[in-house]
């Protein structure tokens, strides 16, 4: 493997499906270098037009509900079908007190010797803004490379769901049964942004409890006014760990995708998807320009002690600041 | 959005990962040093997969292993426990990964190093890890290229594996 690749052999190796170039450019997508940024955007420029043709999948839900052991599920069930599948993961929120440990691929055993599958977990280093925005250039890259099912795992907190559900075309919630009366605080967010809801380890003697919750939820929902004539949201059951009901999952994705499509919805989503991702790729410049200013860098510290120490408000601090940046 | 104080400590460092909570031997130091050493000319941490096979690893030594490096500041990927030798190859390829450390050797380990190598993958450090007992002890002529044993609880150890990365291994 030559050491550098140009941004062509990294467009060429990605386009040819080579899985080494492929890994090569997330890297440099995944880079905090400032001429690694710049040469990974060059290569998703030249990537976009190869990309577009994946279904793209979130999948949420709070920590321990299973999302991990549920893509190992729903993966193999697709691999074994004959699509490709990249899984991607979303989670900002690690200490930045040492590297990260990805472990993923503990959870994911078959699925990560799957030969038609693509497993890369990312160190969560940086803000919800950087990781969102790597996470939708390595999609792009990913579909160039002829992935067609995009599962994006993220932590069920606010931010990143939102950051998640701004780049897929549908936003699968799992959930737990009988997780009890807080059930009510969280129910109401997480039922305007899912587009599918399954209550996961439906198993064993949680099975009952998995459908008295299916029909909490259900009259949850038909308490709302849907989004869309096209799509009411459904509640399923599921049991990653044995199957159970991962293929009604899938077709269910299915059916959304094909109702979208033919309402013209999918394209719609995926044109407001793009605004988006040029705004922040703005914001995130002009942050950037801003920080490495040298002379907002020289004057920060002063500021931050003056501002701690109370000797200037912050708003004028603020405005000194940006004055320097402009 | 950012606290003052997470950003107060961002904005200066804004190109190293910062480490902190950690008690330091002269030794830790250094390791901190030469992290952010990689990171400013690479742009990411130096990342180590701990590549585990079917036998002989139990997982509590494979989690405290991965703690261990993780505190140093690597970035651990753990594979999962059945991989084939070759398996463990294409992971390491495909996680794009600087080093890779073997909880086991012998034939395992040299199919390991030659699956790597019809990878093309010759910019992946190798090394195998040793219990607590044994030394780092140079290249082993049975087993060329996973030869390189290391302790992770040896800082010394650390130390010399990442300086031996920064200039054997050129990818980014
Ligand atoms: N009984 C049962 N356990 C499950 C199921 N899915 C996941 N688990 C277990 O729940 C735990 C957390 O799973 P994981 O996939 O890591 O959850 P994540 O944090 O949401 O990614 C693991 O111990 C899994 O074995 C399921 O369908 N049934
Ligand atoms: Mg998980």
């Amino acid at each position: 493997m030559p050491k550098n690749l140009t941004p062509q052999d990294h467009v060429e190796g990605v386009l040819s499906h080579n899985r080494q170039v492929t890994a090569r450019t997330i890297t440099l997508i995944e880079s905090a270098l400032p001429e690694h940024r710049r040469m990974a955007q060059t290569i998703i420029n030249d990537l976009i037009p190869h990309a577009g043709k994946a279904i793209r999948v979130g999948v949420s839900g709070v920590p321990g509900v299973g999302k991990s052991t549920f893509i190992e599920s729903l993966g193999m069930l697709l691999v074994e079908k004959g699509y490709q599948v990249a899984v991607l993961a979303v989670d900002p929120s690690s200490s930045r007190s040492g590297g990260s440990i990805l472990g993923d691929k503990t959870r994911m055993e078959k699925l990560s010797l799957h030969p038609n599958a693509f497993i890369r977990p990312s160190p969560s280093s940086g803000t919800l803004g950087g990781v969102a925005q790597r996470t939708r250039e390595t999609m792009v890259v990913c579909e160039a490379a002829g992935y067609d099912v995009m599962l994006v795992e993220t932590v069920g907190v606010g931010q990143s769901e939102t950051a998640v559900a701004s780049m897929v075309d549908l936003f699968l919630v799992l959930m737990l049964a009988g997780a009890g009366d807080d059930l009510q605080g969280i129910k109401k967010g997480i039922l305007e942004i899912a587009d599918i809801i399954a209550i996961n380890k439906a198993d064993g003697d949680n099975i009952e409890r998995a459908k008295a919750a299916k029909k909490d939820y259900e009259t949850a929902l038909s308490l709302m006014n849907p989004e869309t004539p096209t799509w009411s949201v459904p509640v399923l059951t599921c049991s990653a760990m044995t199957m159970d009901g991962i293929e009604d999952v899938w077709n269910c994705i299915l059916d959304h995708r094909e109702k979208f499509t033919a309402s013209g919805e999918l394209a719609e989503i995926r044109r407001r998807q793009d605004v988006d991702w040029m705004r922040s790729l703005v914001e995130q410049e002009l942050k950037d320009r801003f920080f490495n200013n040298p002379q907002v860098k020289q004057r920060w510290p002063e500021m931050v002690r003056a501002v701690e120490k109370g000797n200037i408000s912050p708003t004028i601090a603020a405005e000194t600041l940006l004055s320097l940046g402009r | 959005m950012n606290s003052t104080a997470e950003t107060a400590q961002k904005i200066p460092d804004n190109s190293t990962p910062a480490r902190t909570g950690r008690r330091q031997t002269g030794t830790d130091d250094r390791i901190e040093q030469e992290i952010n050493r990689f990171f400013r000319t690479r742009g990411r941490r130096p990342r180590i997969m701990l590549g585990r096979s079917s036998r002989g690893d139990q997982r509590r030594r494979v989690n405290q292993v991965a703690a261990r490096f993780s505190r140093y500041g690597f970035d651990v990927d753990i594979s999962p426990a059945q991989a084939a030798p070759e398996q463990l190859a294409q992971m390491a390829m495909e996680n794009d990964v600087h080093i890779v450390c073997l909880l086991f050797d012998g034939t395992s380990a040299r199919r390991f190093s030659n699956a790597l190598m019809d990878l093309a993958c010759d910019d992946i450090a190798v090394v195998v890890c040793a219990h607590h007992t044994l030394k780092r002890c140079g290249k082993d002529p049975q087993a060329p290229t996973a030869a390189d044993r290391i302790n992770p609880d040896d800082a010394d150890d650390v130390l010399q594996l990442l300086k031996e990365v920064m200039t054997t291994c050129p990818k980014i």
